[in-house]
């Protein structure tokens, strides 16, 4: 497997043993799938978030929290992936995966979801799972 | 078996699952291509989409969508309209799937820029070509063939069994006369 320097890495929020943005990420088709993958990796390689394709800041009460999103289209449908930076450089977690349709996040309580998640983040309570950028395929 | 079998073998027996498979990494990669170009712009700069969308005469809601990963199906006159927008070529091009994949492992969005027109000497001022003699028209198989060139032009003479390719190391100037072996 090729290895990107200095590259970003990533990581799911768990709750308990349970891997949510794992369970969204097997709800999606093999094309919503690869899309993420081939997003992940590229977005790995980006010096700066800026650079990242498809992802914003949230305003309103997840701006305070410093979340983000990214956006890809998949399965007839945006899908969003909600995340936070690390502490540590180059290191981001996602907090949740959801999808976005007729200005409503599915599930609807998505944002405050992503909201508790940060904030177990910051107080250094949360579990994480390094999600793996499949570069050999 | 893992992810990469798994995910090979369903490449080579479905063609739902290939297609998959481009279209998500044509979805990342062609939106990636375009942020990053836009944002490496400097004469004129395109800091936000609607500076892109003022250079390439559509609506910045297109811009968006075209920068949003498989947001958009965009038709060849689109992507003509962008990457004129931008000042650069684009080539549409069909290449093996490990071609594609080492295309994707290897782009970088901090990386990623292309040399625009203005600045695209080769393009506009070009070194006077040396002569491409016959290259890639084939080589003749057991006859005389007979080249003739001068600087910046190339003639050839060669019967109907030509197959195969011609080395293309030969002078700029002067007549060749290249004798090639018979065939069988």
């Amino acid at each position: 497997m090729i290895q990107f320097p200095l590259g970003w890495r990533f990581f799911d929020r768990l709750e308990g043993h349970h891997n949510p943005v794992e369970d969204w990420y097997q709800s999606l088709s093999e094309e919503g799938q690869d899309t993420f993958d081939a997003l992940l990796k590229v977005n790995q390689k980006a010096d700066s978030p800026s650079q990242w394709s498809g992802s914003k800041m949230l305003q309103g009460e997840c701006k305070e929290h410093d979340i983000w999103e990214w956006t890809f289209f998949s399965d007839g449908r945006q899908q969003r992936v909600l995340g936070v930076f690390s502490k540590e450089r180059k290191k981001a977690v996602f907090l949740i995966g959801c999808y976005h349709k007729q200005k409503r996040y599915t599930p609807q309580d998505c944002l405050t979801t992503a909201i508790k998640r940060a904030k177990t983040l910051r107080e250094g309570t949360a579990v994480l799972d390094e999600r793996q950028v499949k570069s050999n395929i | 078996m893992s992810d990469r079998s798994n995910r090979i073998s369903r490449l080579l027996s479905s063609q739902k699952s290939r297609t998959a498979y481009i279209k998500a990494k044509l979805g990342v990669l062609v939106p990636a291509q375009i942020r990053a170009l836009r944002l490496k712009s400097t004469e004129p700069p395109m800091p936000r989409q609607r500076d892109l969308a003022e250079e390439a005469e559509l609506q910045q809601s297109r811009i968006s969508m075209f920068e949003t990963p498989g947001m958009a199906n965009m038709t060849l006159e689109t992507l003509a309209k962008v990457a004129a927008g931008l000042r650069s070529g684009v080539i549409v091009k069909f290449v093996p799937f490990s071609e594609m994949l080492a295309w994707e492992n290897n782009f970088s969005p901090g990386r990623f820029d292309v040399v625009r027109l203005n600045d695209d000497v080769a393009f506009i001022n070009p070194e006077p070509e040396a002569p491409a003699l016959i290259s890639g028209v084939g080589a003749c198989i057991g006859r005389r063939i007979s080249v003739t060139s001068t600087l910046g032009a190339a003639s050839s003479q060669m019967n109907d069994t030509a197959l195969g390719t011609i080395p293309s190391h030969l002078p700029p100037t002067g007549e060749q006369h290249m004798e090639m072996p018979h065939a069988g």
